[in-house]
């Protein structure tokens, strides 16, 4: 029994430990090559951004932050500050309350041990103090079986749980519209990025025009082709736009 | 059986057996001739109700049993009623084969009255001798516009309008349309100022005798009103000039869109009501009456309208007109709440603003906000309750985000104006800012806030940017990009438990396997080895057992055989020499002895 828990806590050790330090080599495409993936430095970067008056960047910066590291209040709360400036709407779903309540890492890891632990248990107890026992004694080892199945069961709900939370979870699905600096509107040659971006009903440069999203909001991508990507806005309207207006919120790995 | 089937089933039967009618033709004289003499002569009188409204008829049934004949009278004279025979049936009925007939007379009861009557006892004749029946009581409802000679027909046969003409009585008096049925327009105020919200009222009357349904809605359209859509209906009934009625309601609001005289309604409605069908003049009045009440009824059509009211609509006054009054009239009070109390800098706060009261709530406008710097206000999002619709009052409430862009310890305050038209004057109300407390953060604690530094508009950089050093974090923690369960790590570790776990029930199961095994194998040694220590055991019963006994402990420890081995050997010459077969005590504990020492290792 004893050298059961250590092996279950010496392998959940070797699954778990890796988990904050590994991809910290992946350097992202928008950073320069000896950058890596931690929250501080993608919240130093949206200061920069910010310092360069980039909001939208900034913005993509944070919510990159964020998206690492859902408790990182200096980033939440200047990322709020910034999408207030932008105009665009600071929408508190139930994930991200949830969230700030409890770390998604720590629900996978906890229901994780408690599922596994609660099943090694089951086996263990099923084969020695279930099968041959008396009926007296199989009634209690019955009533520990249904104890621990419960507790399998929590635990799994648990871990799911931390997986929905986990805002890496729906992050790949996710692109924020950063159109590129627009020189052509800008007769003083200053780096602005355009403040919106058409949504068009076909993948064409005149396709009539849906929405114009402001730069800096946050879509759900459908499809990508080629120069046009077919994506989701939070309010459930469905369009296409230029892919090269918009930047994933997970940074692609060169 | 009815008498009639019973004969025929006499006659059927006498047809089959000819020997037997005789007899049968005997019997069925004999009950014939002894049926009716046998019946008592019965004479009672009942109402079909003992209640009724003016204008109503009632039905009186005389019921005379057990006589051929029967004299009633055609007429009944009671002050205020008018009481005729209508008609007569009979019935014939036996029971147990004791035949009975019963005669049936009704009267038609014509109230030309209200009041309580008492129906005298009627005096019948039969079979030569006279009954009386009990009087009766009769209640008329309800004050009768009664004519000369009294009779109120439920339908004028005059009547004009929209109505088609019945067939005229003598004896009748006709009943209006606007008897049957009638609406009215009712506002309580006749002068209003523009935009004030006024309720009003729309009542239908329908007589209650009658069946009415509505064909269209309601045609209430009037020029230079606004005219709220139309409640619903609320149904009650009501007494009017002793008639009953049918009283649908409905409530409206309206206000006036420009100063200067209205007029308001007419309110239509077209109504389908049931109205007794004209008879035919050769039909008796009586009669006539008769069928009108038992169903013959026709649909018409009737245009109900409401009565006109003039209005004087006034323009509201110029002078004390507040700058931020936007339309609101009526009595209203505000207040403020923000929401959360205490919050971080760069959350959003939202303050809430209720306005509670009567008069035109939908039309209130946001309240202007006061002391807004350092805020970014969003558009307010707005709601109206109202918790009775057919009144004025109701509560609009304007929920504002808002951003503070610096640590403010205040919300800002509002300023509410509405024209009162009771006093005549514009009020205007205020709510004071609602007190804040900024948490702070770690970041603010250790540092400069970033935010205190990004109060520069978004579309130019900052005039003098942040020293970006000292805002930096410096420790950094790198972080994957993948969730836990996404990571092979997880998965390996993952499946590794799994096999484990897999590999670990394997072992356990098969542990407990080998431990019943064993199990039986001890059940099964310890049931020989008693037989062995009994000594009336057969002795090759008890070789065989030894040996057996012998060989299931060999297969622990072959390699000492060689202790066994004179089991064996006594086993084969037993079974295969020449030797006796008695088996002293001695062998038999010598044995015993051997395997005990095997098994124990020492002599017991």
């Amino acid at each position: 029994m004893k050298w059961s828990l250590f092996f279950l806590i010496a392998l959940f050790g070797y699954g778990i430990t890796p988990l904050r330090a590994a991809d910290a080599s992946n350097p992202p495409s928008t950073s320069g090559p000896q950058i890596i993936n931690s929250p501080e430095h993608f919240y130093n970067d949206g200061l920069e951004a910010e310092a360069r008056g980039d909001l939208a960047d900034a913005s993509l910066a944070l919510r990159r932050a964020l998206v690492l590291n859902p408790h990182f209040s200096q980033a939440r709360e200047k990322l709020n500050e910034l999408l207030g400036k932008m105009g665009i709407p600071i929408q508190a779903t139930w994930r991200t309350k949830l969230v700030s309540l409890c770390s998604p890492d720590f629900l996978v890891i906890i229901g994780s041990l408690l599922a596994w632990s609660a099943s090694f248990l089951v086996v263990w107890i099923f084969f020695t103090r279930y099968l041959g026992a008396q009926e007296s004694s199989k009634n209690r080892s019955y009533f520990l079986l249904v104890s621990l199945s419960f507790i399998f069961l929590l635990g799994s709900a648990l871990a799911f749980l931390g997986t929905t939370l986990d805002p890496r979870t729906r992050a790949a699905k996710i692109v924020i519209v950063l159109p590129k600096y627009d020189f052509k509107t800008s007769p003083e040659h200053r780096e602005e990025r355009p403040a919106t971006t058409p949504l068009r009903s076909n993948p064409v440069e005149n396709g009539p025009i849906l929405a114009s999203i402001p730069t800096g909001s946050l879509l759900l991508l459908q499809s990508r082709h080629g120069v046009w990507s077919y994506v989701k806005m939070e309010s459930g309207q469905k369009g296409w736009i230029a892919t090269s207006a918009l930047q994933p919120l997970v940074p692609e790995t060169k | 059986m009815p008498l009639l089937p019973m004969i025929r089933y006499s006659l059927l039967i006498t047809n089959l057996r000819q020997p037997l009618l005789p007899l049968f033709l005997g019997i069925l004289l004999f009950f014939i001739s002894s049926l009716f003499a046998a019946a008592d002569v019965q004479v009672s009188a009942e109402l079909s109700r003992h209640r009724a409204a003016a204008g109503e008829m009632v039905q009186m049934d005389l019921k005379v049993t057990g006589a051929q004949e029967a004299d009633v009278p055609h007429k009944i004279t009671v002050d205020g009623l008018q009481i005729n025979l209508a008609g007569q049936s009979k019935q014939v009925q036996m029971v147990n084969f004791a035949v009975s007939s019963s005669s049936l007379y009704s009267y038609i009861i014509i109230p030309l009255r209200s009041g309580i009557f008492t129906i005298p006892s009627i005096q019948v004749r039969a079979d030569g001798k006279y009954f009386r029946t009990s009087p009766l009581q009769l209640t008329i409802e309800g004050s009768s516009t009664t004519s000369n000679n009294g009779i109120q027909t439920p339908f004028p046969p005059s009547a004009a309008g929209t109505l088609p003409p019945n067939r005229a009585t003598s004896n009748t008096r006709p009943l209006s349309n606007d008897q049957i049925a009638f609406s009215e327009l009712i506002v309580p105020k006749k002068r209003l100022y523009v935009g004030e919200v006024v309720p009003a009222e729309i009542r239908f009357y329908v007589d209650a005798h009658y069946n009415a349904t509505p064909r269209h809605g309601i045609d209430f359209s009037n020029e230079g009103l606004l005219v709220e859509r139309l409640s619903d209906p609320i149904s009650s009934t009501e007494e009017r000039n002793g008639i009953l009625y049918n009283v649908a309601t409905f409530h409206t609001f309206i206000s006036a869109v420009k100063p200067g005289p209205i007029n308001i309604g007419p309110a239509k409605l077209d109504l389908a009501i049931d109205l007794p069908a004209p008879t035919p003049a050769d039909v008796p009045a009586i009669v006539a009456q008769l069928m009108g009440h038992a169903g013959m009824m026709q649909q018409h059509s009737l245009t109900l309208k409401s009565n006109k009211i003039s209005l004087e609509a006034i323009p509201l006054p110029s002078e004390g007109r507040p700058d931020n009054f936007s339309g609101a009239i009526g009595e209203f009070h505000i207040d403020a709440m923000a929401l959360p109390q205490k919050y971080i800098l760069g959350d959003p706060v939202t303050l809430v603003l209720t306005i509670d009261g009567n008069g035109n709530v939908k039309a209130i406008s946001m309240p202007e906000l006061t002391d807004t710097n350092g805020w970014k206000i969003y558009p307010p999002t707005d709601r109206v309750d109202a918790p009775d619709p057919g009144s004025l009052h109701g509560v609009k409430t304007f929920e504002i985000s808002m951003i503070a862009q610096e640590p403010k310890t205040s919300t800002p305050g509002s300023l509410f104006s509405y024209f009162n038209p009771t006093s005549g004057k514009y009020v205007t109300l205020s709510t004071k800012p609602q007190p804040l407390k900024v948490i702070p953060s770690a970041v603010a604690a250790a540092t400069p806030s970033p935010a205190m530094n990004a109060v520069a508009p978004a579309s130019s950089p900052p005039v003098n940017p942040p020293a970006p050093q000292t805002l930096m974090v410096k420790d950094y923690s790198p972080r994957s990009w993948q969730p836990p369960v996404q990571r092979k790590e997880y998965l390996l570790a993952t499946g590794a438990l799994f096999l484990a776990l897999l590999a670990w029930s394997a072992y356990l199961g098969f542990q407990r396997y080998q431990k019943r095994e064993s199990l039986v194998l001890q059940q099964h040694l310890k049931k020989m080895w008693s037989e062995l220590q009994d000594h009336q055991l057969a002795p090759d019963l008890f070789y065989k057992t030894a040996v057996l006994y012998a060989e299931e402990l060999l297969k622990k420890d072959p390699s000492r055989f060689s202790e066994l081995e004179e089991i064996f050997k006594r086993r084969d010459e037993m079974n295969y020499g020449a030797r006796e077969t008695v088996l002293r005590p001695q062998e038999r504990q010598k044995i015993v002895q051997i395997l005990n020492v095997f098994q124990h290792g020492h002599h017991s």
